[in-house]
């Protein structure tokens, strides 16, 4: 058994795969009524790195009656990607199992095979997600206030939304694992995984160790990338800032679809060990 | 008498005795320091007032002096009952929100007014409409006399909407509170029912006031911060005075701290909560800044004191003469949102409380220029001029103005009554229309004749009430040309202005030279400009080279269509009008400026950024 941390590369490549193509259907039509809307325009000199505001509010103004189109639009892509993900996750988790050996054939196998169990799995957690961002917001608040007073208001928001974010990677956590019970047992219950993962709370430290881990090794490295996307706006616009900061936005995305395949393959050695 | 007084028999009658030599001493001649009224100064007050907290009422006597400053007789004299919008859920303050409908439901509030004379007589009748009240004396007020009504009143105090009443803290805030004689402006009568947009109109008077409050109260008014003459039996009593003042405007309670500074020899007060205590800095360098930027650009801050209070007055902020009301903690839109506040609250104290348009009908002449006045003030104090500050993403008032022309519609002029505006167009017409209409009016003139003409303007209406007429005569004087055109297209009209840059086409054509053997090339660049709308602006069309040279034609716009020819040795790269942004009026400013070709590379990076972020939001839904 390889690595998770080679193991994540692939199911990576598929994750970012389809976050980018969603987008790209939603940001194409875009893309074509700004080119012709203010691609001849010297107002749009103002865009970089962030719009102005005569050029925002020229922006929202012209393109009022686009908006309802893409909602419209970004919802149903967004339900299409939530399936798709659930699908794909199929895959994904058999593959972090080791249930098959031929990849390609038995990747497509596991992602239709699993995807009622998955699906269950991520409706019902709509309402866990609330209730845990809620959680993770109060204590957020609570310890976003004790670090405004020693370091700060913006070292209060970070400890926010570091609290928040965490508490989303625990729940997470659980989640994969639920899926696990349903693909170790093959039954897509979700009632059976939910009653079956008490023996997840016997684990509970090694649990939330890698779950927060992975969580940490996130926010990390999002962060640093944050960082550099900061640096490169101070560039003077041209095709290299501009390709500079593609390719960093790009691999921001790349790096949280590999933290979301590691998550994976991190808590099968929940089952494993 | 028909207050009610149903506790403490002590307390009534020191307050009874206290209030009846204050009517007794108003009577025999004390009255207020400055001399005689006069078509300026049209209106005198002595008011005494006793507030009982527990019952949540304010006891009065008022006597008041009016100036017959019109061209005749006069047979009615008539007095605003701002408190009166409270009374009951039919008045049209309560039709004009639902949440001050709520609030009149929960809590109303109310005056009633009662022996009531001129000139020691009873009125021949008196006319109770709504938050007017018309006194008919027994003979005609002749011109240019001065008559004195003296009544008394009670006032039941709602839990605060708009600029009136308590809050949850215990304080009170009282502005048009007491029986205000209607303001003249040229000599008509300025009336009108109190509504929702309805802000006031009152000639500029001189005020004594006397005021019974709680011992534990602090008080601050249009006068300044109050000390207790004395202190006895559980209340305090103050006496204070204002001159030239369109109202008199107080707030008092148990629950600030005050912290008073001199800036250029004016007295500045922060009344403050304890929460709030760290925005003190913030607000000082906004309020300080800002009476430094207008003394300079209008004319030197017309009263000795200046009082900000930590008070939500139901708005963002509220201008009182010689007052500003808001709340100092930190709002939705961030860190600007206070000394942007401060900054506009400030701008009132030239444009409502000493330049005193008529803010019922004409309420765009100070919100315009006061939104306006933000924004420069703004970069120079803070050398930029936000509204708000999100993600980077900066959005000025100014940008503001742009959105607020376009959702506005152009269907009401500027020159429209607060309640006749379509919609619930009011805000966008009144602060940002018109703000931006004043920006084009200085994109029209060029900043330094602007500021020149608005100096004069403000200089030649301190303390009057000046009209649109006004505004237009002394801007033609001041910038020495006719503005007729501009007045009469966005002020009193409703002109839409697009001008469109259709196309820039450069071409090598060759000269042949004086002496007809040598033959020199160069280029022409042709420009195509379109006017789209019956609005008309004075453009320059400049056209920009690779070297960063530029190249301008002044054109005066009239035209529906016009070529603009240009001749360089290398081809132009772009060409626009108003290369300033400021003609905020104009509707479509992508259009005002071609390149000769498309760059998508920003659009590109701006859509992909857009993208970036929808990628993260998936990103975050993956989780599921």
């Amino acid at each position: 058994m390889s690595s998770p941390v080679i193991k994540s590369f692939w199911p990576a490549l598929v994750l970012y795969a389809v976050k980018t193509i969603a987008v790209l259907v939603i940001a194409l039509p875009l893309f074509v009524y700004f080119n012709e809307a203010f691609g001849f325009s010297r107002l749009a000199d103002d865009l970089w790195p962030v719009p102005g505001g005569l050029m925002l509010a020229e922006f929202l103004w012209s393109s009022r009656d686009l908006f309802s189109v893409i909602i419209l639009l970004s919802l149903i892509v967004g339900l299409l990607y939530f399936l798709i993900v659930q699908f794909i996750y199929g895959g994904i988790c058999a593959s972090a199992f080791d249930i098959d050996s031929s990849p390609k054939q038995g990747f497509l196998e596991a992602c239709g095979r699993y995807f009622k169990g998955f699906i269950k799995i991520a409706i019902t957690a709509i309402l866990p997600y609330i209730f845990i961002i809620s959680l993770g917001d109060l204590i957020g608040r609570f310890l976003s206030a004790l670090f405004t007073i020693v370091l700060g208001e913006t070292a209060g928001w970070i400890v926010r939304l570091v609290v928040i974010l965490l508490a989303i990677f625990i729940l997470a956590g659980y989640l994969i694992n639920l899926r696990f019970i349903q693909i170790q047992n093959n039954n897509s219950s979700l009632r059976f995984a939910i009653a079956s993962s008490k023996k997840i709370f016997g684990k509970l430290k090694y649990f939330l160790a890698l779950n927060i881990l992975t969580g940490f090794m996130t926010l990390a490295s999002m962060t640093m990338l944050f960082y550099v996307m900061i640096l490169i706006t101070r560039l003077e616009f041209g095709l290299i800032a501009f390709l500079l900061m593609l390719a960093v936005q790009q691999f921001m995305i790349f790096t949280w679809s590999y933290f979301e395949a590691f998550q994976i393959n991190l808590n099968v050695k929940l089952f494993k060990e | 008498m028909k207050f009610f007084y149903g506790f403490n028999i002590r307390s009534f009658i020191l307050h009874l005795l206290m209030l009846s030599i204050l009517i007794l001493m108003s009577g025999y001649g004390i009255t207020v320091k400055a001399g005689d009224l006069s078509s300026e100064l049209p209106a005198d007050y002595v008011i005494d007032a006793v507030l009982d907290t527990s019952s949540r009422m304010l006891y009065g006597h008022e006597s008041a002096r009016f100036y017959n400053l019109t061209n005749h007789s006069l047979d009615v004299i008539i007095f605003h009952l701002y408190p009166n919008a409270f009374k009951d859920t039919l008045t049209l303050m309560a039709s004009g929100s639902g949440r001050i409908k709520a609030g009149i439901i929960e809590n109303p509030g109310y005056i009633e007014c009662d022996s009531i004379t001129i000139d020691g007589c009873q009125p021949d009748s008196i006319r109770l409409e709504e938050t007017l009240l018309y006194l008919y004396p027994a003979k005609e007020l002749p011109l240019s006399s001065i008559s004195e009504i003296k009544m008394q009143f009670k006032i039941k105090i709602p839990e605060l909407i708009m600029r009136y009443g308590y809050d949850d803290n215990g304080n009170y805030l009282f502005s048009h509170w007491h029986p205000i004689l209607a303001g003249y402006q040229k000599g008509k009568p300025v009336v009108f029912d109190y509504s929702v947009n309805t802000e006031f109109f009152s000639n500029f008077s001189n005020y004594r006031v006397n005021l019974t409050l709680p011992e534990n109260f602090m008080l601050a008014s249009t006068a300044g911060i109050a000390k207790p003459d004395s202190v006895f039996d559980g209340n305090a009593y103050f006496s204070m005075s204002a001159e030239w003042v369109i109202d008199f405007a107080f707030v008092c309670g148990p629950a600030w701290t005050v912290k008073s500074f001199i800036h250029d020899e004016i007295n500045i007060s922060l009344l403050y909560l304890q929460k709030d205590e760290n925005k003190l800095i913030e607000l000082k360098k906004a309020i300080t800044g800002s009476l430094d930027y207008f003394n300079d650009k209008l004319f030197r801050y017309p009263y000795t004191d200046f009082i900000f209070v930590d008070f939500n007055p139901g708005a963002g902020g509220m201008e009182l003469p010689g007052m500003v009301i808001m709340p100092f903690s930190k709002g939705r839109r961030g860190k600007w949102r206070l000394p942007m506040t401060a900054i506009h609250e400030t701008a009132h104290q030239w444009f409502y409380a000493a330049i005193a348009t008529n803010e019922a009908n004409e309420p765009w002449l100070d919100e315009g220029f006061v939104s306006y006045l933000t924004d420069r003030a703004m970069e120079q104090i803070y050398g930029q001029a936000t509204m708000i500050d999100r993600w980077g993403v900066k959005v000025s008032f100014t940008d503001f103005s742009l959105l607020a022309v376009r959702l506005a519609k152009t269907l009401d002029p500027l020159v429209t009554s607060s309640d006749e505006f379509h919609g619930n167009s009011y805000f966008l017409n009144v602060y940002g229309r018109a703000a931006a209409t004043i920006k084009t009016l200085e994109g029209v003139l060029g900043k330094e004749t602007f500021d020149d003409a608005l100096k004069d303007f403000a200089i030649n209406y301190r303390f009057k009430h000046p009209d649109t007429y006004d505004l237009q005569e002394s801007f033609e004087n001041g910038a020495s040309q006719n503005l007729e055109w501009f007045f009469d297209s966005y002020i009193f009209g409703v002109a839409r202005v697009d001008y469109e840059v259709v196309s820039i086409q450069s071409s090598k054509l060759t000269k042949a030279s004086s002496d007809d053997a040598a033959h020199s090339e160069y280029y022409e660049t042709v420009v195509e400009v379109q006017r789209h709308y019956e609005g008309i602006l004075p453009q320059k069309i400049v056209v920009g080279y690779d070297n960063g040279e530029t190249a301008g034609q002044d054109w005066n716009g009239e035209e529906k269509y016009k070529l603009f020819k240009f001749e360089s040795e290398t081809p132009a790269i772009w060409a626009a009008i108003d290369t300033g942004y400021c003609y905020l009026i104009d509707e479509n400013l992508a259009n005002n400026s071609r390149k000769a070709q498309p760059e998508s590379l920003p659009v590109f990076s701006f859509a992909s950024s857009l993208g970036f972020i929808m990628q993260m939001v998936f990103a975050v839904l993956g989780l599921l």
